[in-house]
């Protein structure tokens, strides 16, 4: 197998720390963003993101090889977003508080901009979107977000998602259609 | 709105999103991460092998304990129903 993506997997299966590191610095930062821009909270991708990279420690030994490193990353931590939904309903089921982290969202949306106005349109326009996003089903908003704002390819995220890549573009298609809609709402009751 | 419109404006909105959406990875989190093999590493304590073998010998003797004591009670069940059976056959002759 050797290296992968500047990885040398063997020693990453021997629990190689410099190793272990390299991975970190190669992918934490994607899934952290992937994590953030489906949960729209800070604390909770960063915990999301330790969780993802611990399981990658300890199951590295199951990889084969047969996918990309990137794409077991993301699969590992798509699995994982899914199981913090799942918490996240059933906690709402037994009557706990939760609501969506307006302040992480809104301190997400900060730009490192210098101009206010452009700040607040680019602020403005990434909360509509993302909101939208929000609001899809979630086999759409995984495709849509893995595809547009991860840049996976298609067979990328079949995999990633166990789909066929015609299941794929169908759900970036429907996606699309209904983020058109959702958009089209909304400039229609801002006009 | 026409569909082309639409779609200008998602693409915009999705551009302006990427270019501002982008986080880098906090320090603090990068450290977290970084700390995952040793921390892993502390939890995983190896039991000694005193101590397994240890438990696993008292298992044994508690279940050969249990057998001995099971057998035992078997043997003295079969003693008191014979003995009941002699005295019950021969009980006439208390009468005689």
């Amino acid at each position: 197998m050797g290296q992968i993506e500047n990885i040398d997997i063997e020693r990453l299966k021997s629990g190689d720390e410099h190793e272990f590191t390299l991975l970190i610095d190669l992918h934490a930062e994607k899934v952290y963003n992937l994590l953030f821009g489906l949960i729209r909270n800070d604390k909770d991708a960063q915990d999301l993101t330790q969780e993802v990279f611990t399981t990658v420690f300890l199951t590295i030994s199951q990889f084969k090889g047969e996918a990309k490193l990137s794409t077991w990353i993301y699969r590992i931590s798509v699995n994982k977003y899914k199981e913090h939904v799942r918490n996240r309903s059933r906690k709402k089921r037994f009557g706990f508080l939760f609501s969506l982290d307006q302040a992480g969202v809104s301190d997400a949306l900060v730009s490192e901009s210098k101009d206010p106005a452009g700040e607040l349109e680019n602020k403005e326009r990434s909360a509509v979107l993302y909101a939208a996003i929000h609001q899809l089903p979630e086999k759409q908003q995984l495709a849509f977000t893995l595809h547009k704002i991860e840049g996976l390819s298609q067979q990328e995220i079949g995999t990633v998602l166990n789909l066929s890549i015609t299941a794929v573009e169908s759900l970036i298609f429907r996606a699309r259609k209904n983020l058109q809609q959702k958009l089209m709402h909304y400039d229609q009751e801002n006009e | 709105m026409s569909m082309d419109k639409n779609e200008r404006r998602m693409n915009e909105v999705l551009e302006s999103a990427l270019n501002s959406e982008k986080r880098p990875l906090p320090v603090q989190l990068r450290n977290r991460l970084i700390a995952i093999p040793n921390q892993t590493q502390h939890t995983m304590t190896n039991v000694p092998k005193f101590q397994v073998w240890a438990f696993a010998a008292g298992l044994a003797l508690l279940i050969a304990m249990n057998a001995f004591a099971l057998q035992k009670t078997r043997e003295n069940e079969t003693a008191t129903v014979e003995a009941t059976s002699y005295t019950e056959y021969f009980s006439h002759y208390n009468s005689i």
